[in-house]
């Protein structure tokens, strides 16, 4: 299948006040593929997921989601295909319950209140918060609204996932359940993170961004064994990678 | 200030509430022809802006003392005067609420007298206009601080025959808005200053989030006025309905009337007492807090008390009884919780 | 900041008390408000001498308070913050209003004494009426009320984003004054210079997340409408309607506490 590719030419995005945030970036992402897009923060990580859904157009250049290009006029095709969980979770969570947060999505696609309830039940079970239900959203701990905010894309069945920052104020083992979650998710997905364990674990590939440009995409392993690299883009090796001190000694 | 429902009668709190609907209505009509249903969170966020924002205290230099931010003028900057009106309105009705603050009944003339004023009357004739030779800072700032202050005074002035009407304070009207207009005054002063010190930040650290909206009301001028129109009119018809029906029996709001034009109309509280209109009276939503001569007294209002012994000790039984109501559903609560 | 978390914990504690399951809790929004505006129009109807007619009226909150398994106590708190205005306001009737209308074992009261006193009930009772709405019918269950009563859809959901996000906006006054304290320590409130810029920015912060909860929203498939629940009506909701609305009737009727002292004291 190839409606669950991600094309990206030349895009180049300049925000209102100058800021050039995007600078001629170009990759393509295949059906099924797992991409990491890391680097310094203000790299402009954000702005690229932000431009794939449309909410930002790029100044020039060409999006193309599946055989679709984003336009105005293809918005509602595109962002039915895409789940899009935000860096920060209350700007997503603005139902009085987290039962009608999960709704949300598959009650503006119209489905019936009975499907809607197999959706949702079916998203909180995967993300483990069933528990969660029927509390109000801005009475839970950070990690509690991200795992919310991640069971709210999941209840309207994407085809691509893209993410920003999703293990960010997670505890260990919600962090743990998020990469098991991702790793059952077998179709597309691009997720931007400063979690270079959770990278290696999830992500086949690993794109680099710095000052809006690319300036590395490869596998991910590679990438995050060339300390050099990693030093210039001001990341830093991930501790799994990092031979340990400790035993070095020895 | 915030009326609450001990202050104010159920003809006031009505009519107020008849005219707050009415400007709502009006406004959701108005902004669901351009939305933008961009707004709705815009509206949803900021009203909870104002919410938190108001709790902030801020330092009168040289006072000591402090003020908070009022709301109203600054919704009806970032949101335009509809969209502020209907803002403000959610914010108050929450306040009325989850902290009892205002009240219910009297929710209808604090959202008449703390939006309407503010988003209606100052904002469109005070800070637009100082607005509309062309924005500038020094505009921006002499704008927001002089339409916060008219706003306030309109508002308190509001809330003063608000009381006066329902007849609660034995203040008479004049000492009354002499108490209330100077405080007001220094209230509405500090607001002005702070709002105007947000505006003037906003508009020079991101000039956008005012502009869309000052450039699209100054096309709708004429709207204004006919809602203006609209609402004084249906306040005018209801009010003197309200009269008409008032005035079969006495009440707080002819009695102010009787007061300000100096011919109380003693003779007819002789022949109120007839069963027909005792029951009336009995019915009748309209406290009779008028009376103020003893003779008045004894025929209409009557302390309800009666002899004051069998008064007090029928008091201490009832209130006895309904607290023995209490402990009775609360001991068959338990008694059903231990059974199962 | 005190009085900003004093708010939040408010928010919540009220918030927690309508997630109850008591009968109240259990009974139609539309119903509660109903009563609840009828409660407290009976109860602002009564003139300002009449203070024996008011004593009945305690029993709705009393039901509500039992019924409804709220706690008596920290309700009541709250209720207190409301009467300095009313204190205030109300202290010119007995400055104002000397003329003895009882005289009780040979003291004589004046009416301006009783008619504080009414409108001291009144406040509380008015108040309560309020608290306890909230607290058995939560903020949710509300929206729902003011649905049924065809409030525009628009209004509806605006007032409950307001409410989503005051808690959100709260907590970053928090966090705006205690970084503001920290480097200004001994100041009450906030100086003159940062007037501003401290609001101004949470301003504009605000105003973006306004931008970003739509995004977010539109990403879900928004297009304007937004679902809403309904809640049935039941016959104990209707019961429920009749009886408290024939009790309040009943009180206005009559003069319940003195027909009860007449026939104890035999007059
Ligand atoms: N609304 C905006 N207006 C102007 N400039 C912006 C805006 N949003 C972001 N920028 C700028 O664009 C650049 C890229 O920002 P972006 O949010 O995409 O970074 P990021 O890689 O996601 O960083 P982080 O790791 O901190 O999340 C930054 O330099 C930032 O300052
Ligand atoms: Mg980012």
């Amino acid at each position: 299948m190839s409606h669950h590719k991600i094309i990206l030419e030349e895009v180049i995005y300049t925000y209102p006040d100058g800021k050039e945030a995007l600078n001629n970036i170009s990759f393509e992402v295949h059906h099924g593929e797992s991409v990491a897009i890391i680097g310094s923060n203000g790299a402009g990580k954000s702005t690229l997921l932000l431009t794939l859904v449309g909410i930002l157009f790029p100044s020039s250049g060409k999006i193309t989601i599946g055989d679709v290009p984003v336009t105005k006029q293809t918005l509602s095709l595109i962002r039915q295909k895409i789940g899009f969980t935000f860096q920060n979770a209350d700007d997503q969570l603005f139902n009085g319950s987290v039962y009608d947060d999960v709704a949300f999505g598959p009650r503006n696609y119209k489905l019936s209140e009975s499907d809607v309830e197999k959706k949702v039940s079916k998203a909180l079970e995967i993300v483990g918060i069933t528990h969660l239900r029927d509390r109000p959203p801005y009475k839970l701990s950070g990690g509690e609204k991200r795992s919310v905010s991640i069971a709210a894309v999941l209840s309207m069945d994407p085809d691509i996932l893209l993410m920003d920052e999703p293990s960010a104020a997670l505890d260990p083992k919600s962090r743990r359940r998020l990469i098991n979650l991702l790793l059952d998710f077998k179709h597309t997905k691009l997720i931007t993170t400063h979690d270079l364990d959770m990278v290696l674990d999830v992500c086949d590939r690993t794109i680099v961004l710095g000052n809006g440009k690319i300036l590395a995409d490869g596998s991910t392993v590679d990438i995050l064994n060339d300390e050099k690299l990693l030093d210039e883009c001001g990341l830093e090796k991930p501790l799994s990678l990092q031979s340990c001190p400790i035993c070095n000694k020895r | 200030m915030h009326m609450a429902d001990a202050l104010i009668s159920p003809v006031v709190g009505g009519i107020m509430w008849a005219t707050s609907a009415g400007a709502a209505s009006y406004s959701i009509k108005k902004i669901k022809l351009d939305l933008d249903e961009k707004k709705i969170p815009l509206m949803g966020v900021m009203g909870a802006f104002v919410f938190a924002a108001q709790m902030i205290n801020f330092t009168i230099p040289g006072t000591g003392s402090s003020g908070h931010i009022g709301g109203g003028i600054l919704l009806a900057i970032l949101l335009g005067p509809y969209a502020g009106f209907l803002t403000m309105a959610s914010v108050l009705a929450i306040q009325a609420l989850f902290f009892a603050d205002g009240g219910l009944l009297a929710l209808g003339s604090n959202i008449f007298n703390l939006g309407f004023y503010t988003c209606f009357i100052a904002y469109p004739l005070i800070y637009k206009s100082i607005i509309k030779k062309g924005i500038t800072k020094k505009r921006i700032f002499v704008g927001s601080l002089l339409a916060s202050v008219i706003g306030l005074q309109l508002g308190s002035f509001s809330v003063v025959l608000q009381t006066f009407f329902s007849g609660i304070t034995e203040l008479p009207l004049l000492s009354f808005l002499l108490l209330m207009q100077p405080i007001h005054l220094a209230i509405g002063l500090i607001e002005g200053l702070i709002t105007a010190a947000v505006v003037t930040f906003v508009w020079s650290a991101r000039p956008e989030i005012l502009e869309p909206i000052n450039s699209k009301i100054r096309s709708k001028n004429m709207s204004y006025k006919k809602l203006i129109a609209v609402l004084l009119c249906s306040a005018v018809l209801i009010g003197s309905m309200l009269s008409w029906y008032a005035s079969s029996n006495p009440d707080g709001l002819e009695w102010a009337i009787e007061n300000i034009t100096g011919n109380a109309e003693l003779e007819s509280s002789e022949n109120l007492h007839t069963t027909l209109e005792s029951f009336q009276e009995k019915i009748s939503f309209l406290p009779d807090y008028s009376l103020k001569t003893k003779v008045e007294v004894e025929s209409n209002t009557p302390v309800d008390v009666g002899t004051s012994v069998s008064g007090l000790i029928g008091g201490l039984l009832t209130l006895f009884l309904a607290i023995s109501i209490g402990l009775v559903i609360k001991l068959f609560k338990n008694k059903r919780l231990k059974e199962n | 900041m005190a009085n900003v978390s004093d708010s939040i914990y408010e928010i919540r504690y009220l918030d927690e008390l309508s997630q109850k399951n008591s009968f109240i809790h259990k009974l139609h929004p539309l119903v509660k408000l109903i009563v609840s505006i009828f409660y407290i129009i009976i109860t602002v109807s009564f003139g300002k001498y009449e203070i024996l007619s008011l004593t009945p009226l305690t029993i709705y909150p009393i039901i509500l308070f039992t019924l409804g398994d709220i706690k008596f106590f920290p309700i009541l708190k709250r209720s207190f913050l409301v009467l300095p205005v009313v204190l205030g306001l109300g202290i010119f009737n007995p400055i104002l209003d000397r003329e003895p209308l009882l005289t009780f074992m040979n003291f004589a009261i004046t009416g301006g004494w009783i008619s504080y006193l009414s409108l001291i009930m009144k406040c509380f009772l008015t108040v309560l009426c309020a608290l306890l709405l909230i607290s058995t019918t939560g903020i949710n269950n509300i929206a729902i009320a003011l649905r049924s009563l065809l409030i525009p859809k628009i209004f509806v959901t605006q007032f409950l984003l307001t409410y989503r996000y005051i808690s959100v906006l709260l907590e970053e006054i928090i966090s705006i004054w205690t970084a503001y304290s920290l480097r200004a320590p001994e100041q009450k409130g906030i100086s003159y210079k940062s007037w501003g810029p401290l609001l101004g920015q949470l301003l504009i912060r605000t105003y973006d997340r306004a931008q970003r909860i739509y995004n977010g929203m539109v990403l879900r498939g928004f297009s304007g409408e937004f679902y809403q629940d309904k809640i049935r009506f039941s016959l104990i909701d209707f019961c429920y309607l009749v009886i408290m609305i024939v009790f309040l009737l009943l009180t206005k009727l009559y003069n319940i506490p003195l027909i009860l002292g007449n026939i104890l004291t035999g007059v």
